[in-house]
């Protein structure tokens, strides 16, 4: 019994020998200047969307000279835990990446009004706080436009993951660009349910097609290579979302890109030049962060009035002539 | 006989166990040619020194010497290459695995793959010659009486054909005609110029059957000599020397003032799932003891273990008056019935916990939280009056000797005193003044008005409980027998011949 | 030899942990100055370590519970999962009512964590399904339980997300630390903590349940109610799991997402291994575990080695114990 007590202590006394260190040893002094930090959901080595941030984070220190730090919080107890050590070291701004880091942001930012905190989606804002908001709605706007002015049947299908508003609203946007192609052409929708089951979604694509659907657009992240693989098979013709997937497979016409690492840059400069207000940070195609891209190598299919057409209405897009509608979300 | 170095020889061995010191300076020389028998009290050291001989454990201090070469065998692997095999008291066989996976796996020279057909083939090549009952090859171990079990035990230890063969009590679990078959293919091996090491606690054995004998207590050797040279007396007054030998029971009398009560135990077309035999009706009084003799493997074990609920069985049971479920050991306990099972470290005792503990595991003193003080002052107390030999009521169950074990769990099952004591092989393993000593108080409890139910398969010792006896073959239950029947008629109704 | 052994296991994972530094390319002296300061270099810091400890001390508590009683419980994960799912139902019925919330959740979320176990208990009693088996099963359910009430049944109606309804910030547990995390939970963790040991040891209960766990024949025969204990015990460990997951819902997120934990009830079962299988020895690594998470979380922060090495560590030090403790094994 003495033995097992004695085994107890020794395994507690890592404890106790660092407690007499809890006051001197304190944290060092904030040094000043620009310091921005990250907190990713998962590892950034995972090429798609934390690694999107990393890359973010890695040109704010490059382009604006920051001093960052990143760290990856992998429960919602733990984004309160990383927001509050940055805050109280004295970081100038953090990013949570993703709406699940808006809570914590926001318990954390009531107590550090120096620092901001900025998530990427999300709604809840404050003096300190605020969402990134991408208006991706614009590019697939264009998708849908390209769809309206070539589709043969006049019948468009869209591929979601799971019905989350943010994925509605991209489809709502396309089913407007496709009316303003073609205002007799129709669009159905279907929801897999998941973002990562690529044979549900290859098998809803096929149904679609089957329903004589000639244009495919996604919103299904990882789930898209069943998107794909059902365009290419049956000769029809798909478009990309959230990155520049153009080169994934002979059938993707155009993609409606996020640049993540962009609006991170931006976001971190808008803050550092004191431009930030307590809004929404919204990147549409004005800023560059949001953009449509052609497939360089489908480009010669398409006509050329409607390639000038999507000029056009690009442009109409930035300058505010045009509003492209959006879920309300 | 021959002279020289001795085939085996261990000198001035120690080990400790913790803070038990198991052996202080034992010495053990066996001679090519010899059975040799090693006697000793429960806790004497002999299970330890043997170990250490067959490289199961390795000695704190001291010699093993092999024909008169220094050896230290870090293995039983490397004590079987020596030529050193041991038979252990509860063998190490592999429950789930069929008899020939068992016999391949005690075979140190078996192939690493070996085809099913080669290993069945093995059994029979074991068996045939000496004509052993092994069972069959396909059958699991689990499912075999623990004689075949121990026959496999052997049989396995003599496939490497051991220059020195080791059997840790073989023959307490025998009937008489197995333990004397038993003997004469001892003496066969010996008379080859090997050497057989016998563990024991029958002294009629050893004079019968060994050349030499070893005789330990408390970790020391007392007495090295040929068996020619001493008396069966002159031993056992040094295997007893101190104990207590307590005086022969007087014979059991049904007293008057239990007349009205109800019986003790009654079985009505009672019979233990999985056994073969009809079902079984018997009652018994309180202050009424009975002997169920038999030899391992014919259900009376099954029968007395279901009457205690922990085997699942049909038909009617009551434990003083009260009617109870089969199969239930909660309700037995509840009725008043109290179990000494055969097996006492898997199903009697809680090894880990106190000895305080596991006196008093159902109802511990204090009214929800233990009374500490109160559980050590009375287990200390009950310890005293039932002689078990231990450092304190806090040691653990697993330090105790075999018979300490079961004096400990007698002390659990006899307090307070029960109206029915089922009691499965209560003096297995145990030392002769530890088994008088198991007896006198099952007999106590009787006069106590306890209906007590024995399960033996040693017949001398149904004679000496002088309780009256029924001999169980195959399930079936003989007519009621006086204790002073013979022996012979005994071992007859045993192994299934007419009286 | 339980010293040296100890000394042995610690010297050894922190040789390890001190590679993985050092291949991370940190000098270990700043890493171990990081770790410190992320454990306890604040009082912010020590009360991430004491709100980190909450899960893990009542995680492991409910190991060596279920462990004592011969059940190995592997399924702490699914069963704190159904405490935190439970209480994000139940907290926000109560806006009004702080103090409602609060009980209604320390209620339903034990009760949550020992229906989880429920299953596995049953199916241990009656069918003889090894608890290891259908506990790892039944917390992959309990994950996809998970995802599918955050999108589905609790999804939050006010928003685009995949989260439940918040609790108010009146019903949310205040700091006992100001200026920290720490709140009350983990002294309920530390209470319950010597409560079990007291139980265990010093109780008829918690006799028998020891008994029942060592030897159950033998306890069986003793007339000892051993289905009874051992299922009772085993809904005790889920209930103390599913009070962990409750409470990380009442002290700290205020809601439920998907994911919810990072392994809480995996790393409860190594401090119980490392605390030797009892309540204070499972309290004293769930605290031990819970300071190199907040730590290695500084490192991360500071010098830039991954904080998977937070999780790496207690798994080498529990490696290192089994290692030590298996020593080449004598038969007596």
């Amino acid at each position: 019994m003495s033995n097992r007590r004695l085994f107890l202590a020794l395994l507690v006394s890592p404890l106790l020998a660092t407690l007499p260190s809890c006051g001197q040893a304190g944290r060092p002094k904030a040094p000043a200047g620009f310091r921005v930090a990250l907190l990713t959901p998962g590892p950034v080595s995972d090429a798609g969307w934390n690694a999107g941030a990393y890359e973010g984070l890695k040109a704010i220190e490059k382009e604006l000279g920051a001093k960052v730090s990143h760290v990856q919080a992998r429960t919602p107890s733990e984004f309160e835990e990383q927001f509050r050590a940055y805050a109280s070291d004295g970081y100038s701004l953090c990013f949570g990446h993703g709406f699940e880091f808006q809570d914590a942001a926001a318990r954390v930012a009531k107590d550090f009004p120096e620092t901001v905190f900025v998530t990427t989606s999300g709604s809840r804002t404050s003096r300190n706080q605020a969402p990134l908001v991408f208006e991706l709605e614009q590019a697939t706007y264009l998708c849908g436009l390209v769809a309206g002015r070539m589709s043969k049947t006049a019948k468009a299908g869209m591929v979601g993951g799971v019905e989350l508003p943010s994925i509605k609203s991209t489809f709502l946007a396309f089913e407007a660009g496709l009316k303003a192609g073609n205002p007799g052409a129709a669009a159905t929708s279907v929801f897999t349910g998941s973002f990562e089951d690529v044979a549900g979604a290859r098998a809803a694509s096929l149904a679609l097609i089957d329903q004589g659907s000639d244009f495919l657009f996604h919103n299904a992240n990882a789930a898209a290579l069943g998107v794909f693989n059902a365009a290419t098979e049956r000769g029809v013709y798909a478009f990309g979302s959230n990155r520049d997937q153009n080169a994934l497979a002979p059938s993707v016409l155009a993609s409606a890109v996020i640049d993540l690492p962009r609006a991170f840059v931006e976001a971190a400069r808008t803050v550092r030049e004191g431009r930030f207000d307590g809004q929404p940070i919204r990147y549409g195609l004005k800023s560059g962060v949001i953009s449509f891209v052609w497939n360089p190598a489908l480009l010669g299919r398409v006509p050329a009035p409607v390639v000038d057409e999507v000029e056009r209405t690009r442009e109409r897009i930035v300058s505010g002539a045009l509003v492209v509608p959006r879920g309300n979300f | 006989m021959t002279s020289g170095p001795f085939a085996l020889e261990l000198s001035s061995v120690t080990k400790s166990f913790g803070a038990v010191r198991a052996l202080s300076g034992a010495r053990l020389g066996v001679k090519a040619g010899e059975i040799h028998a090693l006697l000793g009290e429960n806790g004497a050291g002999k299970s330890t020194l043997v170990s250490i001989a067959a490289g199961l454990l390795r000695p704190d201090g001291g010699q093993v010497r092999r024909s008169g070469t220094p050896v230290s065998f870090p293995d039983p692997r490397a004590a079987r290459h020596a030529g050193v095999a041991l038979v252990p008291q509860h063998d190490l066989l592999v429950d789930a695995a069929t008899v020939a996976d068992n016999l391949a796996l005690l075979d140190p020279l078996a192939p690493t793959f070996e085809s099913a057909r080669a290993r069945r083939a093995r059994v029979d090549r074991l068996a045939r010659p000496s004509d052993l009952d092994l069972g069959s090859p396909d059958a699991r171990v689990e499912d075999l009486p623990v004689g075949t079990r121990q026959r496999i035990g052997i049989a396995g230890a003599l496939q490497t054909d051991p220059d020195v063969l080791i059997l840790d009590e073989p023959t307490a679990v025998l009937s008489p005609d197995e333990t004397a078959a038993l003997f004469r293919a001892l003496r066969r091996r010996v008379e080859g110029g090997r050497a057989v090491v016998l563990i024991t606690h029958r002294l009629a054995e050893v004079f019968e059957g060994a050349d030499r004998l070893t005789l330990l207590s408390r970790g020391r050797t007392l007495l090295e000599a040929s068996v020619s040279a001493t008396t069966p007396g002159a031993v056992a007054a040094l295997l007893l020397g101190g104990a207590e030998i307590t005086a022969r029971p007087a014979p059991l009398s049904r007293s008057e003032h239990h007349a009205g009560a109800p019986s003790a135990l009654s079985l009505g077309e009672f019979r233990p799932s999985g056994s073969p035999a009809p079902p079984v009706s018997l009652s018994l009084e309180p202050e009424e003891a009975l002997t169920l003799l038999a030899i391992d493997g014919n259900g009376a074990d099954l029968l007395g273990s279901a009457v205690a609920g922990v085997r699942p069985a049909r038909g009617r049971v009551a434990v003083a008056g009260k009617s109870i479920a089969p199969g239930d050991p909660l309700a037995f306990r509840a009725a008043g019935g109290a179990f000494i099972p055969a097996d006492r470290r898997a199903e009697g005792l809680v090894p880990g916990l106190s000895l305080a503990e596991n006196l008093f595991l159902r109802r511990p003193p204090g009214r929800f939280t233990i009374d500490r003080d109160a559980l050590a002052a009375s287990a200390a107390d009950r310890l005293r009056r039932f002689g078990v030999r231990a450092s304190g009521p806090g040691a653990r169950a697993r330090e105790l000797s075999g018979g300490n074990q079961q004096k400990l769990l007698l002390a659990r099952e006899l307090e307070p005193p029960p109206a029915l004591l089922v009691a499965i092989h209560p003096t297995r393993g145990l030392d002769l003044a530890s088994s008088e000593d198991v007896r006198a108080r099952l007999l106590d409890a009787a006069r106590a008005g306890a209906g007590v139910l024995v399960v033996t398969a040693d017949p001398e010792e149904a004679q000496e409980l002088g309780a009256p006896i029924r001999v169980v073959y195959r399930g079936a239950l003989s007519p009621l027998l006086p204790s002073a029947t013979d022996l012979g008629t005994l071992g007859r109704l045993m192994a299934g011949l007419a009286p | 030899m339980r010293l040296r052994l100890a000394v042995a296991v610690l010297l050894g994972t922190l040789a390890a942990a001190t590679l993985l530094v050092l291949l991370a390319g940190a000098s270990p002296a700043e890493a171990l100055a990081a770790l410190l300061r992320g454990a306890f270099g604040s009082r912010a810091a020590t009360g991430e370590t004491l709100a980190r400890a909450t899960g893990l001390v009542l995680s492991a508590v409910a190991a060596v519970v279920a462990f004592r009683a011969g059940v190995l419980n592997i399924g702490l994960e699914g069963q704190f999962l159904a405490g935190a799912a439970a209480a994000a139902a139940v907290g926000p019925l109560f806006p009004d009512l702080p103090l409602a919330a609060r009980g209604a959740i320390v209620l339903a979320a034990p009760l949550a964590g020992a229906l989880q176990a429920a299953p596995a208990v049953w199916l241990a009693e009656t069918r003889q399904v090894p608890p290891v088996l259908s506990t790892i099963l039944l917390n992959l359910v309990a994950t996809a339980g998970v995802t599918w009430l955050v999108r589905g049944p609790l999804r939050d109606p006010s928003g685009d997300y995949p989260q439940s309804r918040a609790l108010t910030d009146g019903a949310l547990l205040s700091p006992i630390l100001p200026g920290s995390r720490a709140t009350s939970a983990v002294l309920v963790a530390l209470l319950l903590a010597v409560a079990a040991a007291f139980i265990l040891s010093r109780t008829h209960a918690g006799l028998a349940l020891r008994a029942v766990g060592e030897a159950p024949r033998a306890a069986r025969a003793a007339g000892l109610p051993d289905v009874r204990l051992r299922s009772g015990a085993f809904l005790v460990s889920g209930a103390l799991a599913g009070l962990a997951g409750g409470l990380e819902v009442l002290a700290l997120t205020g809601r439920l997402y998907d994911p919810f934990t990072a392994g809480v009830g995996y790393t409860g079962i190594a401090a119980a291994l490392l605390g030797g299988m009892t309540p204070l020895g499972g309290a004293a690594s769930g605290f031990l575990f819970a300071a190199l998470g907040a730590g290695s979380s500084a490192l991360q922060r500071d010098a830039g080695v991954p904080s998977a090495l937070a999780s790496v560590v207690p798994a080498l030090a529990v490696l290192g114990l089994l290692l030590a403790k298996g020593r080449p094994g004598e038969v007596r």
